[in-house]
């Protein structure tokens, strides 16, 4: 009755009318909107198995906390006023029965409104084409997302406002409460704290339900208890006198009890979080301790058998010693599988097992190599010791699809499904030194065993004698072996004799659906696109089949710093996500309306087949050849260190699982090759972005440090870029060195002659130098100690006209001095024709721009001349300085010296010493750069407001970065130092620039003058990206204002900033020996002031 | 019924003494508390209806003591209290639904027919579906008075009811409770307003300063005052001395100056006549002069 009454005057409270009825508005357009039902947007969850119940509940479950802690403040507000109150506490009713009847009268109204949010729901799923429903997520999401939340933060506020007696306090301290959980806490403790349901994956998967089940129905419960702990508190401290006689005992014996369920829950939960992570450290701790094994697997025979969720498995192994030297042997297996016998060559053997390492010693090993070794094991696979190389922080962080939180799971033993990858050590192997980062080929033979009606799923020829028993034998060696069991059907085609096959799951035909039309031309469109990827990478697709494997939402692959390669591409298997994992990019029914809407708008009449036909070209090219990476729109750098980029790429077919250069320590060397084959299907960086490229970022870390020294003082996921950057630049250098083309056929030979063998470092140099003619351990030797650079000075590009018969072309002309003390190679990519309509042609003009590359070496201290002879008149000349001084790293000219002269005779194509003086600056011109000593900064003590705090919290990133990002829609509020091709500088084009202010902030140039006299002064003011959209709307024209020092006072300059930048003359002053200064105020009507350079000119 | 109190005490946390050695002893019928504001009438009545717990003493419902038999004693009250203004956002109906379902009646049906004869008997079954807090003020007195009364409670206690309203609520509130005293019922009435008293208390008990000074019928306690209750006739400049010398109880101007009714031990050089006191008057004296011999008892 109370509970009635309870949630009758809970619904005719105006407050919870509007504010539910305004959660349900909101949801109801998410839901629209957000799941592809209206409009050409959706959100990029939407297509995740179970996302409907899913993210709805996920949002109204923040709002619902929120209204919970207003309404039950409220509650008890009411009744501590003397009202009605007082007269029902003298009613023969329990305390007991009176508070948990107003719980329950809330709980009752929120549970309607879930049911509302579930309804709406599930007509969306109907509505839509591509949504499936399923029953179960739609009861159990409310039971797991929103029920023990509301009954945790509605004990929890009746409880404080029992003790504070303070509405307002009531609900500042819960409010404070969820933004402590939601912006502090966060994954603290495993995420413990997390009431709220915001970080704890909760994402469905038709192949394998939730991620960790157990675990997050155990926080989940421990909340629901806590929650029913709070009420009982309430019960307990209810301002009413009790009415039983043994009130006092049974309350507190029952908050006791509910006390103490809820702690051991949550003790519990962080105990079996815990423990894995105590484990985790642990094998960290014996792999750092771990030496180079002489050891190696040339062969496995594998016999497995899936039962329940356990893999029972006998290993027979052949083993080689690849030197002379006896030692024990030790191998690494997954820790939870428990070993049950080893006997070398028929022998049972006494052996050692901690934690991952089974250590065979030296007296078991009889003398004649190879032995053969056999294992017993059986268990499920531990995740928790999984990639003990990524660091606690990255693991620690929600897999978020957006919203939906996915789970963590490295591999999967359970009886329904299996997905067991290299990673997952569930075939042992030589646990030598960095064994994680080594991939060694060794011949595999695998039999599987499992339920008839699953389907199995491996590398290699396959066969199947009777249901549910699998053999695969792989052709060559190979360096990963992965096995995949579970409820798949199949679509197959065959395309240049590689059997190509996606496997899915039944309900997932998303895929057929988005490309109906097409079913024909699919095969046509695929040898398409292989083959352009191979031509540019030169090497042909070395597998016999390809197969794409939708794998769980909640698989999770960690991008490593030792290879492109993620555990999600193994050898002919990439595992991709069920329903595109959330990714927008994969949500092909978005995708498509996206497609439609932008054809329209460039008035291109698109039938449906076409439009298709865009549509696989666009997902397959993402997806599996050139995925893109994009940061707020803007297409950022592919990097190492960028989660999640690239995960499906086939690049690591191609190299990483087909090639290996065996060196001891850290496989530098296969990381410069693997990072140089990839650079040659990359297509160049086109939109210039104003901030640093990765080897930018390279540069400016390596300093006057050589690879050698980084590698011992950095960490492993900082070094990598590093790496792949060094590893270019001495792969070109080679290239260089023996003439381009030649160089790259040389290189794919040797690896294709060198396919599924390891490879070794001697090996591997022998051919090198015998190609070369430098003997390349020297050469190998100096990259990875050497710590000078080349530095590059470039002088103004003339362009002639020339007459070759009848035809008219042009020849540039580029004069370029190396002042470094290193010699360095340049790449240079020209460009010609007008401008034209750059958004259409873009693509093709590029590929054109592609052939007119050419690398040059530039010895220290000379200087060169660069010639060009293109048809048409050259339009921009891209410039790429790989690893010298020169900041940015690639950079671009258009500023061409056209001479108008007829019949010149010399040009040439190529490289040729050269007379010209490349200055800095001229022997009559004083440059102060932002770089130079004579530049200083004045900040102000502005009060560093709020705002400013949070404007430097969000880019707190960059903290500890010496140039900033240009940051045009929020300038800093003091001087930061920013880099970029806009901007001057001798190496490091770069400038400070900040927001305007009061003109007490300034930038101060000091010049030396050595002679007294008349100067021209000038000032460099850089084009800036967005300017016409970022500055003062009132006036049209823009000024910086400059002060100049002189002899004859101070004067005080107006410069309008000019549209494409340059030099601007500020005018001419005397100034006599000694310093002349020159001062550009922060005073301006444009948002933000940029201070760059000066330049002063003897008359 | 019987209620029987024995040297009740209580103390708050203050040290404030709310209560000093009560004793009282309360039959059926209509049951009124005297006493001026701070007196501790409150403190009473929120022990009797098991709001407050008392430091000393006891309190015999039936002969059973009360803070060990609380859900019985609860199932016998009807209770209003001082302040019942603030009303939950339910229609008239459902707020005595909600009561009578509170005071045990679990029988849908007869719920809502004692509901109705509830609404009717105070005059507020036309508003039914009106929106409790939409009341007036007097009309929300009477469904507090509806809600205490409903379920057929044994002891109506009723804190303070008349304040406030118009003489006419007031006495439809008195009728409705003479009304009740007819029945085999406690009505303990906690006022101080004489009149709430005169008018419908067969019983009655003076509260001061924590303590009972009189326990009786209300003719009893009016008798005490005979031949201290005077009417006399000033002049207006004369007014003033006298309101400093005597309680005044009523001053009506005429032509000469005031008539004036006074009480007084003895009258001191003035010329009066000794009038009947009334239940007022007798308040008056009680407070004036006898509440402030020490100790004072009668």
């Amino acid at each position: 009755m109370v509970a009635r009454y309870e949630s009758k005057t809970l619904l005719r409270s105006w407050f919870f009318r509007i504010f539910s009825a305004l959660a349900l508005i909101i949801i109801i357009f998410f839901d629209l909107f957000g799941f592809g039902v209206i409009g050409g947007t959706g959100l990029p969850g939407r297509l995740i198995p179970g996302a409907v119940p899913y993210l709805n509940l996920f949002f109204l479950n923040i709002a619902q906390a929120v209204i919970a802690i207003f309404l039950s403040a409220d509650f008890l507000g009411r009744d501590k006023k003397l009202d009605t109150t007082e007269a029902f506490y003298i009613r023969d009713i329990s305390n007991f029965a009176y508070v948990t009847g107003k719980t329950l009268g809330i709980l009752k109204v929120f549970v309607i409104l879930n049911l509302i949010v579930l309804l709406i729901g599930a007509v969306i799923t109907f509505i839509s084409n591509d949504l499936n429903f399923n029953l179960y997520t739609f009861v159990i999401y409310p039971l797991l997302v929103s029920l023990p939340t509301l009954v945790f933060v509605l004990g929890l506020s009746f409880f404080v406002m029992m003790m504070v007696r303070n509405q307002a306090i009531t609900f500042v301290l819960l409010l404070g409460y969820i933004a402590v959980s939601l912006f502090y806490f966060q994954y603290k403790l495993y995420g413990v704290w997390d009431f709220l349901n915001y970080f704890t994956p909760m994402a469905y998967s038709d192949f394998t339900g939730f991620s960790e089940f157990y675990t997050v129905l155990l926080l989940r419960g421990a909340y629901f208890i806590a929650g029913l702990f709070f009420v009982g508190l309430t019960i307990a401290l209810l301002p009413r006198l009790p009415q039983e006689k043994k009130f006092r005992v049974t309350t507190y014996l029952l908050n006791a009890i509910l006390l103490a369920t809820a702690i051991s829950m949550f003790g519990l939960y962080i105990v079996k979080k815990g423990s894995g992570a105590d484990r985790l450290n642990e094998v960290r701790k014996i792999n750092a301790e771990l030496k180079d094994s002489p050891y190696s697997v040339e062969s496995y025979d594998i016999n497995l058998v899936h039962e329940g969720s356990k893999i029972i498995t006998t290993v027979v192994m052949s083993v080689a010693d690849t030197s002379d030297i006896n030692d024990h042997l030790v191998f690494a297996l997954n820790p939870g599988l428990k070993v049950e016998s080893v006997k070398v060559n028929g022998k049972n053997v006494d052996y050692t097992r901690n934690l991952h390492l089974i250590t065979i010693p030296e007296t078991a090993l009889e003398g004649n190599f190879p032995v053969d070794i056999e294992m017993k094991y059986s268990g499920n696979i531990d995740n928790s010791v999984m990639y003990p190389d990524i660091s606690d922080e990255t693991r620690s962080r929600a897999n978020r699809a957006n919203m939906s939180v996915l789970g963590k799971d490295f591999a999967y033993v359970t009886p329904g499904y299996v997905l067991l990858t290299r990673e997952a050590n569930w075939y042992p192997v030589v646990a030598t030194d960095k064994y994680w980062t080594k991939f060694r080929f060794s011949d595999f033979m695998v039999q599987v065993k499992t339920k008839p009606e699953l389907t199995v799923i491996a590398q290699g020829e396959e066969e199947s004698p009777e249901p549910g028993v699998f053999v695969f034998d792989p052709k060559n060696k190979l360096n990963a072996f992965s096995l995949t069991i579970g409820n798949y059907i199949s679509d197959e085609m065959e395309i240049d004799s590689v059997r190509m096959r996606v496997f899915r799951h039944p309900k997932h035909n998303a895929y057929l659906l988005a490309f109906d039309s097409i079913r024909d031309t699919i095969p046509y469109l695929i040898k398409e696109m292989k083959n352009d990827y191979e031509r540019k990478l030169g090497i042909k697709y070395p597998f016999d089949k390809f197969y794409v494997v939708e794998a769980p939402v909640h698989y999770l692959a960690y991008m490593r710093s030792f290879t492109l390669a993620t555990e999600n591409q193994m050898p002919e298997i990439v595992y991709f996500p069920e329903n595109g994992g959330g990714n927008w990019r994969n949500d092909l029914n978005i995708q498509s309306k996206m497609i439609e809407s932008m054809s329209k708008r460039t008035e291109e009449e698109l039938s449906k087949e076409e439009l298709q036909v865009k549509l696989f070209k666009r997902f397959i090219g993402e997806n599996f050849f050139q995925p893109t990476s994009f940061f707020m729109g803007i297409r950022i750098d592919e990097s190492r260190k960028v989660d999640g980029w690239g995960p499906y790429q086939v690049f690591p077919m191609f190299y990483t699982y087909r090639d290996f250069i065996d060196q001891k320590g850290y496989p530098v060397l296969n990381i410069a090759m693997e990072s140089y084959l990839f650079s040659r299907q990359k297509t160049m960086t086109r939109g210039f972005s104003s901030g640093l490229n990765s080897t930018d970022k390279v540069i400016l870390s390596l300093k006057d440090k050589s690879l050698n020294e980084l590698i011992k003082e950095k960490q492993e996921e900082e070094f990598a870029n590093i790496i792949a950057a060094k590893g270019t630049q001495l792969f070109n250098t080679l290239r260089v060195q023996t003439g381009d083309k030649d160089f790259d056929g040389f290189i794919d030979s040797l690896l294709a002659a060198n396919a599924f063998t390891n490879y070794s470092l001697k090996a591997f140099s022998d051919d090198i130098s015998a190609k070369t003619g430098n003997d390349f351990r020297q050469t190998l030797n100096t990259w990875m100690n050497e710590n000078k650079t080349a530095a590059f000075l470039f002088g103004r590009a003339d362009v002639y006209k020339i007459t070759d018969g009848d035809r008219v072309r042009h020849f540039i002309s580029l004069p370029v001095k190396n002042t470094g003390e290193a010699d360095g190679i340049i790449e240079f990519m020209v460009m010609e024709g007008m401008r034209g309509n750059m958004r259409g042609r873009f693509r093709s003009r590029m590929s054109d721009a592609e052939d007119n590359k050419k690398s040059y070496l530039i010895k220290a201290g000379e200087t060169v001349e660069i010639g060009f002879i293109t048809e048409q008149e050259p339009r921009v000349i891209f410039v790429n300085t790989f690893l010298a001084k020169n900041i940015p790293s690639s950079s671009r000219i258009f500023d061409f010296n056209v001479i108008e002269k007829e019949g010149y005779k010399d040009y040439f194509e190529g490289i040729r010493p050269s007379k010209k003086e490349v200055r800095y600056a001229e022997p009559f011109e004083i440059i102060v750069d932002n770089e130079d000593k004579g530049c200083e900064v004045i900040n102000t003590a502005e009060t560093n407001s709020i705002k400013d705090w949070w404007v430097n919290r969000q880019n707190a990133l960059e903290e500890d970065m010496e140039y900033k990002s240009f940051r045009f829609w929020n300038p800093p509020y003091k001087w930061e130092l920013v880099a970029g091709a806009n901007f001057f500088g001798k190496y490091i084009k770069s400038a400070y620039f900040k927001r305007s202010g009061n003109g007490d902030a300034r930038i101060k140039w000091s010049a030396d003058i050595k002679e007294s006299g008349d100067y021209d002064v000038y000032a460099y003011l850089p084009r800036t990206m967005g300017r016409g959209r970022f500055r003062n709307k009132k006036k049209k024209e823009d000024k910086y204002l400059f002060i100049v020092h002189h002899d004859d006072g101070d004067e005080d300059i107006e410069v309008t900033i000019p549209e494409n930048g340059g030099w601007e003359l500020l005018g001419d002053f005397y100034f006599s020996e000694g310093k002349a200064v020159i001062e550009l105020s922060d005073k301006t009507d444009a948002s933000m002031v940029i201070g760059d350079a000066i330049k002063l000119v003897k008359r | 019924m019987e209620i029987k109190i024995e040297h009740l005490e209580k103390e708050y946390k203050n040290h404030f003494k709310a209560l000093n050695d009560v004793n009282l002893t309360i039959t059926d019928g209509m049951f009124g508390l005297l006493g001026p504001n701070g007196a501790g009438k409150s403190t009473l009545m929120r022990i009797l209806v098991t709001l407050l717990k008392p430091s000393g003493g006891k309190v015999y419902v039936n002969g059973k003591e009360l803070s060990e038999n609380r859900k019985e004693v609860r199932s016998m009250l009807g209770y209003l209290p001082q302040d019942f203004r603030f009303f939950v956002k339910l229609k008239t109906w459902e707020f005595l639904d909600y009561a009578a379902s509170m005071a045990g009646m679990t029988n849908k049906k007869e719920r809502l027919k004692a509901v109705d004869e509830m609404l009717e008997s105070v005059g507020l079954f036309d508003v039914r579906n009106r929106y409790a807090n939409k009341l007036s003020g007097g009309m929300k007195r009477r469904l507090g008075i509806a809600q205490a009364l409903i379920g057929d409670p044994k002891i109506i206690i009723v804190d303070e009811p008349t304040t406030g309203l118009d003489p006419e609520e007031r006495i439809r509130f008195r009728n409705i409770l003479s009304n009740l005293s007819q029945k085999e019922v406690i009505i303990i009435l906690s006022t101080h307003i004489v009149g709430d008293i005169s008018s419908t208390c067969n019983k009655m008990a003076l509260l001061n300063e924590g303590s009972v000074h009189f326990e009786g019928g209300p003719e009893e306690f009016v008798r005490l005052a005979d031949g201290h209750v005077f009417r006399t006739h000033v002049l207006a400049d004369e007014m003033k001395n006298i309101n400093e010398r005597y309680p005044v109880v009523s001053s009506v101007p005429d032509e000469m100056g005031y008539e004036v009714e006074l009480v007084a031990d003895k009258l001191d050089g003035l010329k009066g006549e000794v009038i009947t006191p009334n239940l007022e008057h007798a308040y008056v004296y009680f407070m004036e002069y006898m509440a402030k011999k020490e100790g004072a008892t009668v």
